[in-house]
This record gives C-alpha cells, structure tokens and sequence, in this order.
C-alpha cells in the first residue's frame, strides 16, 4: 500500500472514531442537571412538538442543549482554555485573569449609565422613605479585587476615581465612607470575587465610627474556619485545578448571641421566615460557601441584638459584600435590618420598613454599580 | 445550521454521511435532497417553502426553455423566470430598503414589512438563474430529474453561502460522480482546515471586532488594528466556509470550483477580483458584464458596464448603502487600474501590494459599517478623527487587546499567504503519511473545544 492511501485511510479513520465516538456519545449520555463550573441549571432535552419546530425554536433549544451537554464538556473547555492561553498567548479567557495567584474577571469599561441607575434607585429610596425623618444616611462603595490587581498586571480596568467621584456626586443625599485606602488586595479571596471577613474588621470599625456607632472590641472576635474546601465563583471558571480558598468566619459573644431571621420568597411570592441564624457554613444545602453569611442573597434579614448598650438601630442597603460586614456591625446597634434591593424592589421597601431616626447606609460592590440593571 | 456548531458536526454530517454511503447510487441524489432540505429548514423552517418553490420555478422553467429553444417565446419564458427569481429575492432582501429609502425621499411614511432574511437566498437563486439562463443559451441540457435538479440547488455543502456552484461544472456529476478513499480523506483533510480557519481564526478575531465595537476607548491605532482584524476575519471566515463546502462536496464525490486563491497576496483590486469569491465574480462576468457588452464597446459604456457590474456585486452582499458604496468604490478603482494604474501596478513589486492592501483595508472598513454614519466614522477614525472628536493615538484598551491577539493576528497574516502551504510540502512523505491524519484529528477536537466553550458562532456570509 502506498503511503498515500496510507494517509488517507488513517485520515478517515481517525476522524471517523473522534466524530462518531463522540456523536454516539452525545447520544446516548443522560444530561446533566446542573454545571458546578457555572454554578447554573444547563439545558434539557427540548420539547419535540410541531409549533416548536415551526417556528424555530425547537433548532434554538437543541443547539442550547447540545453545546451545554456535550459529552466531557469540562475537558473540552480545558482544552480550549490550554489554546487560548499557552499556544495563542491570549491574555484573558473568557474576561477571567490570574495574576498575583488571585483569579479575577475584568470589569470593563466604566458604564456611566449604569452608575447613574444604581444611584437613581437609592435616591428613590431615600425620597420615598428616608427624606424628611430623622434617620442618617451614609454611603459607602466597596472597591472590588480589580482596583489592586488589574492594572499593574497589564489587564483592562476603568477609573476607579471617576466611578467612586460620578457615584458621589449622584449621592449627595448621603455621607461618603470612602474605605479604598483602607483595602488591599490580600483582604479579598484568591478564587472569588468578595473581600475576607477576618481582614475587614477595621473597615467595620471606619464604617461604625463614621455612623457614631462603637463596636466590641476587635479582641473578642474569634476567627473559626469552615471544613468545607471554598472554591470561590471565579475557581470553576476556568478549566483546570486552581488553589482553593479557606472560608473563615468571625464569632463573638455578641455575634453567637444575636437573634437573625432571615426573609425569602415562598412559592406564592411572599416574603417570609425562611431561615436563623448569622452562619450556615456547615448547611449541605450551601453550593457556595460565601453564602454562609447571612444565607446569601436574600431580600430581607433582621439581626437583633438583645444585649446592645444602645437603642440605635441600623438599616442597611447591601449587595453580598455587606453580608460578611453586617455581622460585624451587629454589636454597635440593637437591631439591624439589611435589605437587598437586587431581590426587594424599592417600591416595596415601605411595606417592609418604618423609618424614623435609624442609621441608613447604603453600601455595594464596584460591580454591582457598574452592572446594576438587577437592581429594582 | 450553520457548518461550525455541534449539531451540524455531531449530530445532522454522522448520520447524513451514512445515510448516504449506505444508499445505493440510485437514491443517494434523493438522499442529499432530503438531508439538504432538514438541513435548511432546521432554523427557519418555513422558508424551506419557499426554497422548494424557487426549485419548482427552475424546474419547470428549465423544461419549457428546452423545449422551445430557438422560438421567440423562450425569451419571454426566460424574462419571467428571471423575473420570478430575482422578484423573490428582491422581496425579502431588499423591499425594506427600497421602503426605507421612498419615505426618506417623498417623507410618505411607509410601515416596512415584517420579514426576515431566508438562508443562503442569494446563493441559490444566482444558481437557479445561472441554470435557467445555460438552458436558455443550449449550453445546458435541461434536468429532466426534479430531484437531481433539487439536489444541485439545495446540496447542503454549498446552499448558504456558496461557492456558488454552476449547474454546467456539475451536470455530469449528478448522475456519475466517483468516489475514492483518497477523495473522501481530501475531503475531511479540507473540511477540518476550513473548519478551523473558521473557528480558531475568524471567530476569534471577531471577539476583538466585537471588543472594538463596544468600546467607548477607541483610538486612531485602535481604528487601524481593527480595520487588519476585520480584513482578516472576513477572509478566514469566508474562505474556511469555502473550504469546508468544498470538502464536503469532496466526501459526498463532487468536485466544486475553488473559491479563493489567497487574495491578499494580489498587486492589483483586478487580480484580487480573481482571487476573491471567484465564483460570485465569475457570475457576474458571465451573467451580466459580457451580456451588458463587457469590454467591447466605447470607453464611457465600458466604464457604465463596470459601474454597473460593482454596483449589483456590491449590492449583492447586503442591502444597506454601505454596500453600494463598497461596490462603487472597487468599481472606481478598477477603472482606474484599467485605464491608468494596471500597467505600472504590474511591474512594481512591494508598493502594489501595500496599494492593494490599503484598498481592501479601506473597502472593508466600508463593507463593515452598521449604515452610512459608522461607514463615515470607520474611515476617518483611521486618519485620527471620529463622531465629532479628534482621537488619541493610542488608548489602554487598544494597547490590551492587541497584545492579547497579536498572535493570532500575526498566524492569520501568514495563513493568508501560500508561504504555510509552501512550507508543508517541504515535509517528507513519510512524516505526513502519520502526522496529518493526527493532526487533522487535533483540529477537530480543538475545534470542538472552541465550539463547546464558546456560543460566539456568527458567520458573517450568512445573510447575504
């Protein structure tokens, strides 16, 4: 046989074996439920039915469903991450970086419009329910991972100065807490997006002092860690096995005291009780660890401190940065009531709250103001 | 379905493929039929209607020219089909246009109609009208089968976005074409290149496109680098659709007309119009510049016949201004080629192809407007000036993303040219007899990776 049909017969049955083996594959393989790399539901099987087919959606949902169920995705994602990466010297995949031994994602450009509707739903707020009583308002932006990290390794990042001044600006209704020169990058977790519980005691204590609240004594606190390996929302994002994070968790007496309920959502749509308690590292029903404090995200939580010295109460106005603050706040106020505006829409904050003279701070991500259409 | 998703490659091409070499030669034409039609209707199930009428059309027609070949109402018989033909395709690809432009001239508000584009509508029907109007000369013999005429029409290699295949290059084939291993192998060999071209090249320096186009950032060097990315992604996008189209004709036994031939290394807008889409420029010359007189009549009607000819080719590809003007401006600098500039472009070495190259830098960045305005912009963007503003030079966000695709942007250039091909068949025999078919396999799955990874899958030719 001469080398050309050589050639030729490996060509078709090497191609042969990687189409059909993965085609049969696809096949037969029951889908998966869930990606633990997305952290979502993937696609099913679409409905076989005639309207689908007329109009087109039954193409749609299949081509959803066979990219998202394709037979060892996870490795083909690996595969196209080692190309993109190592061969064509492409600095992000998919927007996520390393850099520093942090996993980040860029968030880029700076989206004006999308500051001015974040701020413009907090205004809201303040105009509906805050104006004209005897509360106090504050404002404070978190910086995220990127403001230490992007730049100085060559990765796209916008200015910072102009999001934090453009968001100032708009908020004049409040007090500025500017915490960014308080922050540094070891504060965040190497695999996630949010900043460390047991670094960011004295951001509390800036937040606090700044509100004319007094917390316990940083000396009470005790740093307990989880036993569940954390792998942050940025970890399964890229293809391949990364260090994960250690998920620490700061308890006190006044924190282990505290009486948190936590409010979601029941199958009517109603607000109601759903949960205690100020951790549930340990819950199996917990697929991300950050979601140990304060149960994630949740329109509404009370955490009543019985043995406060103080009648001040504190309403705050969070994303999920604020549910590993707020524990720490806990101790300078009798009570406080956190609301997410992402799942409870300002329209409805009145149904839910009385405000007369509390503290109110309105604290959120960098990344929530710059992509702040789930606010409501 | 496009070429580049995984339920083409894995799910409709295994079964299609053995569908038909199991068939006997009798039904594997019904075979292609049938699949091609699925193919087809699998997004937009509907106009596969109007597909199959456009097929009946040619169909009937065909017979009738035949059959009253020589007679004065052969000419009649072809004016209406042609009419037909182009009337469908005037319908859904430009009555929008032709609306749009009435209201803003008289200022009568016309409500557009509410339709879309079909697939591949303009390749098939330039294969019906080309079939119709071979018949009608007698340099084809009308298909007295439906369904091998069905078959050529809607084969699903070449249905959405060409080559555009003449019914004269493949008449003979319909009924008897040969298969061999070696072919089938060519076959794959082609089809995975294109295929990678495709998806590792084009789709991703559209990302950097995309990235251009959202970016608030832009610069005079961003305009540049963006201009290079998209003359690179439409000729690796278009020419790994060609590749594969060909290669699977190769599989199924047919042999297609090459439809590039490395354009960006030509020294003149003419040789690159050889080199470029060949069979959509070969229509045209045959279909309408020799009709119209072609180069044998005076000047100024010679100059009206190239005018014409790139007005319809540009106009061809999209009906938006954009289009015209991109047809218009190769019109214009053919013209002067011929008449002034060939004869020097010729001899020069290095300059013609930097002229060339800042021709088709300039013409793309027309081709790829969103509209007249982004057309304007595309262009003096490049000379530092963009909606009102003088740019900088250079911006952080041009900066990233040109390191970040540098490379890619450098392997692109170079696939662009004969040199890799070159390069390749200085590789012993020996090593190639284990290597490619392994490397071939690679691609695929790479391929599949960059497919499986991503949903960014646009193919640029897919609404012309």
């Amino acid at each position: 046989m001469n080398s050309n049909k050589t050639k030729a017969i490996l060509t078709i049955v090497l191609s042969a074996v990687v189409l059909l083996g993965l085609s049969i594959w696809a096949f037969i393989k029951t889908p998966d439920e869930y990606s633990e790399s997305e952290k979502r539901l993937l696609a099913q099987r679409p409905t076989f039915s005639k309207e689908n087919i007329i109009e087109g959606l039954f193409a749609e949902d299949f081509e959803k469903y066979s990219i998202e169920q394709f037979p060892l995705r996870e490795s083909f994602r690996g595969i196209k991450y080692l190309v993109s990466h190592n061969i064509l010297n492409q600095k992000d995949y998919n927007k996520i970086y390393i850099a520093d031994g942090h996993i980040s994602k860029i968030d880029y450009p700076l989206n004006l419009d999308s500051i001015s509707y974040a701020t413009g739903i907090f205004k809201k707020v303040y105009d509906q329910n805050i104006s004209g009583t005897n509360a106090k308002t504050y404002f404070c932006i978190v910086p995220d991972k990127n403001m230490y990290l992007a730049e100085k390794n060559g990765y796209l990042a916008y200015d910072y100065n102009k999001l934090y001044s453009v968001a100032k600006e708009q908020t004049s209704f409040a007090t500025f807490i500017d915490i960014r020169n308080n922050l540094k990058l070891e504060d965040y977790y190497f695999t996630d997006t949010h900043w460390r519980q047991e670094n960011i005691i004295p951001i509390a204590e800036i937040i606090a002092s700044s509100m004319g609240a007094t917390l316990e004594s940083s000396n009470l606190l005790t740093t307990n860690t989880s036993e569940k390996e954390f792998a942050g929302v940025y970890a399964n994002q890229l293809p391949g096995k990364f260090k994960t994070d250690k998920m620490n968790f700061l308890t006190s007496p006044v924190i282990e005291n505290c009486n948190v309920t936590i409010f979601d959502y029941d199958d009517e749509g109603d607000i109601v009780e759903v949960g205690k308690g100020m951790y549930s590292f340990e819950s199996q029903s917990i697929n991300d660890q950050y979601k140990g404090f304060l149960n994630g995200p949740v329109p509404f939580i009370t955490i009543e401190n019985e043995a406060a010295s103080t009648e001040k109460e504190l309403i705050i106005f969070r994303d999920s940065f604020g549910s590993s603050l707020s524990p720490l706040l806990a101790s300078g106020y009798s009570k406080i009531t956190i609301v997410d505006l992402r799942y409870l829409p300002s329209d409805y904050v009145s149904d839910y709250l009385l405000i007369e003279n509390q503290d109110i701070l309105f604290i959120c991500s960098t990344i929530l103001l710059n992509s702040s259409l789930e606010l409501k | 379905m496009v070429f580049s998703s995984i339920p083409f490659l894995y799910y409709f091409l295994p079964i299609t493929l053995i569908v038909y070499f199991v068939m006997p030669k009798k039904f594997k034409n019904l075979v292609l039929l049938i699949s091609s039609i699925v193919f087809y209707a699998w997004g937009e199930p509907r106009y596969a209607l109007i597909m199959i009428c456009s097929i009946i059309l040619g169909y009937v027609f065909g017979l009738l020219l035949e059959k009253f070949q020589n007679q004065k109402i052969s000419k009649l018989l072809l004016g209406i089909s042609i009419i037909l033909n182009v009337g469908i395709l005037c319908y859904f690809k430009y009555a929008n246009f032709f609306i749009i432009n009435f209201a803003k001239v008289t200022g009568i508000p016309i409500e557009l109609l509410s339709i879309s584009l079909p697939l591949g509508i303009s390749f098939y029907t330039f294969q019906i009208l080309s079939y119709t109007v071979d018949v009608y000369r007698g340099a084809v013999k009308a298909q007295k089968n439906p369904i091998n005429l069905g078959a050529y029409i809607a084969m699903f290699p070449q249905l959405i976005a060409g080559p555009i295949v003449r019914y004269s290059d493949i008449e003979s084939q319909l009924t008897d074409r040969s298969s061999s291993i070696e072919k089938i192998s060519e076959g794959i060999k082609r089809f995975i290149i294109g295929l990678s071209k495709k998806v590792l090249i084009a789709n991703n320096i559209g990302l950097f496109v995309e990235a251009f186009k959202d970016s608030n950032d832009k610069s005079t060097f961003y305009f540049w680098i963006y201009a290079i990315a998209f003359v690179l992604q439409i000729y690796f996008d278009f020419s790994g659709y060609s590749d594969m189209a060909i290669g699977l004709g190769k599989i199924l036994g047919f042999d297609f007309m090459e439809n590039f031939n490395y354009p960006y290394t030509s020294k003149s807008a003419t040789e690159f119009w050889r080199r470029w889409h060949i069979s959509l420029g070969t229509w045209f010359r045959d279909y309408v510049y020799i009709p119209l007189g072609g180069n044998r009549v005076s000047i100024p009607r010679h100059i009206l016949n190239i005018l014409i000819v790139w007005m319809l080719t540009g106009f061809w590809h999209g009906a938006e201004w954009n289009f015209i003007i991109f047809g218009l401006l190769f019109a214009a600098v053919l013209i002067l080629e011929k008449y002034v500039i060939l004869k020097y472009l010729e001899k020069g070495k290095v300059w013609p192809h930097i002229y060339l190259l800042l021709v088709i830098l300039f013409a793309f960045s027309i081709f790829n407007a969103n509209g007249i305005t982004d057309c304007v912009t595309n262009i003096t963007g490049l000379f530092g000036y963009a909606n009102g503003t003088i740019l900088p030079f250079f911006s952080a966000e041009a900066i990233y993303y040109t390191k970040s695709y540098l490379l890619l942007f450098v392997i692109a250039a170079i696939g662009s040219t004969p040199l890799p091909k070159k390069l390749y068949s200085k590789v012993p025999e020996k090593i190639l007899t284990v290597f490619e078919p392994i490397a071939l396999c690679a691609l695929l799955i790479i391929c599949t990776a960059f497919i499986v990874d991503g949903s960014f899958n646009p193919f640029l030719y897919f609404r012309f």
